[in-house]
């Protein structure tokens, strides 16, 4: 896994892209705990960290498309999923993995 | 792949109406038979009424049909108004865009108004007052009775503004409305008060400002409307209904304004419609009656040319507002609306974008007006009705305005 941030570097509620490795993921912290995406959209690579985030959802601000950030499933306006990373927090570190 | 020229001129795979002539945004021609027909026969908002509270107020009005007028109250508190042009040599009356004829003028006296060319006096009833030196210059051959102003038809309706129509034998207000306005009967009940004015003047056709107006496809376009308005529940249900005459209403929603950080929730309302609701009719052939609780606007488009258009915007409140009202009725409205706010210089943008690109009229020989979503809010059903009505008038099709389209293309 890698060491993408620590906790605290995204509060409670919020969203926020990191680099790792040159690719742009995002940092989640929901309403039950971190989780990480793509930090692109599938839809037309709009940057996800510029959306909105309801503690559940995960809105991409240009179109819409929106995604259920336990499962990357897709809702709303969007026509596919999500890419999830698994995601591991320890000693207040946040970690990914990127499938290669 | 890009397209070439034969394809790029080539008809699309679309029943006429579903797609337009640029022809018909640029086309000297055809915007100088607009102006005769469309413009020259149908009632157009000149000004509110609150913009001319006291008699002997006045304002003067720039008509799209390419007239001069001036609107004045006079001694009996009726609204009249008059082409601005003396009778006598054919100056203007008035230069000024607003004020008041209750004093004296640096061209005669009070109450009147006074050519400054050479003095010819009329009173806001129209009457030609005084010709100096008339018996010396004319004996009786030129009378004041004779020379009166050039009198149009003004009637103050739909929440107090001021409509004018250049044809002195077009129907009434209301049978040219369609029923249009009932459907916002309660947003217009109560007396208004104009405390917002400012005017753009673009590159870009009056319909194409209408068009937008029409439409809410262009929502991706503005994020404000895409966080308070798309993402939020009821957008999807909004619908246009159209109206006889071209006319069209979207039915209103709630917006979500804390939805946009920074934003705050509305908390006041408007007659008819609750805190947060957004309400709006277009009106053939240029005016928008657009409520966002709690603040009203009002487009009126003047064009001055096939492609360059001048807008002008009122923003409203209610003439019972108490001054902390207001504020707040201001504050949201020129949050969104003014000129520096949220939404309006987007939608000027996006105007000017087509004016600028469709300026050579032999570059695009389509644009389309093509989707069809059961009229739901971004159906582009609005437009098309609105060109139904356009079709109508002029004798011409939208898509097709010359009756010729290979010739046209090429």
């Amino acid at each position: 896994m890698k060491y993408v941030c620590e906790a605290t570097d995204v509060a409670e509620g919020k969203i926020k892209g990191f680099d790792v490795d040159g690719e742009r993921v995002l940092i989640i912290n929901g309403d039950n705990g971190f989780r990480a995406s793509t930090g692109v959209c599938p839809h037309q690579e709009v940057l996800l960290e510029e959306g909105l985030f309801d503690g559940c959802v995960l809105t991409c601000h240009s179109h819409l498309w929106q995604w259920d950030v336990e499962t990357g499933d897709a809702q709303g306006l969007a026509e596919g999923p999500l890419e999830m990373y698994q995601t591991k927090v320890e000693d207040g570190k946040v970690y990914i993995t990127i499938p290669k | 792949m890009g397209r070439n020229r034969s394809e790029w001129v080539s008809k699309p795979e679309l029943e006429a109406g579903m797609y337009v002539d640029p022809a018909i945004y640029t086309d000297p021609a055809i915007f100088a038979e607009e102006q005769e027909k469309i413009f020259d026969t149908t009632w157009v908002i000149a000004c509110h009424e609150s913009e001319l509270p006291e008699i002997y107020d006045f304002r003067t009005y720039q008509h799209p049909g390419g007239h001069n007028l001036i609107i004045v109250r006079d001694e009996n508190n009726e609204i009249n108004a008059f082409l601005n042009i003396c009778p006598h040599r054919g100056n203007l009356l008035i230069y000024e865009p607003a004020g008041s004829i209750k004093g004296a003028s640096p061209s005669g006296g009070p109450r009147r108004i006074t050519c400054l060319f050479h003095a010819w006096a009329f009173d806001a009833g129209g009457s030609c007052i005084d010709i100096p030196r008339a018996q010396d210059g004319y004996q009786d051959r030129v009378k004041p009775c004779d020379y009166a102003l050039r009198k149009v038809r003004v009637e103050v309706n739909y929440g107090g503004f001021v409509w004018v129509n250049m044809d002195e034998n077009a129907p009434v207000l209301k049978d040219t409305l369609g029923g249009a306005l009932d459907a916002i009967a309660d947003t217009l009940a109560e007396p208004l008060e104009v405390f917002h004015y400012h005017r753009a003047v673009i590159d870009g056709n009056f319909k194409m400002w209408h068009d937008t107006n029409s439409e809410f496809y262009h929502d991706y376009m503005h994020y404000h409307n895409r966080i308070t308005g798309m993402m939020q529940p009821g957008y999807w249900e909004r619908e246009y209904i159209a109206y006889e005459g071209g006319h069209a209403q979207v039915t209103d929603m709630q917006l979500k304004y804390d939805a946009f950080e920074g934003m705050d929730e509305r908390k006041l309302g408007w007659p008819g419609l609750d805190a947060g609701r957004w309400a709006l009719v277009d009106l053939f052939p240029g005016i928008s009656f657009n409520i966002r609780a709690p603040a009203m606007r009002l487009d009126t488009t003047i064009p001055l040319g096939p492609n360059k258009v001048l807008i002008e915007f009122r923003g409203l409140g209610l003439k019972s507002d108490t001054p902390e009202v207001r504020a707040e009725r201001i504050r949201d409205h020129n949050t969104i609306w003014g000129p520096f706010g949220r939404n309006l210089p987007e939608d000027l943008l996006g105007t000017t974008g087509q004016g600028v690109a469709l300026n050579d009229r032999t570059d695009a020989p389509y644009v389309l007006h093509a989707r069809e979503e059961g009229n739901k809010v971004h159906d582009e059903i609005g437009m098309r009705h609105y060109l139904a009505m356009w079709k109508e008038k002029m004798g011409r099709s939208p898509s097709d305005p010359y009756g010729n389209k290979v010739n046209a293309a090429e």
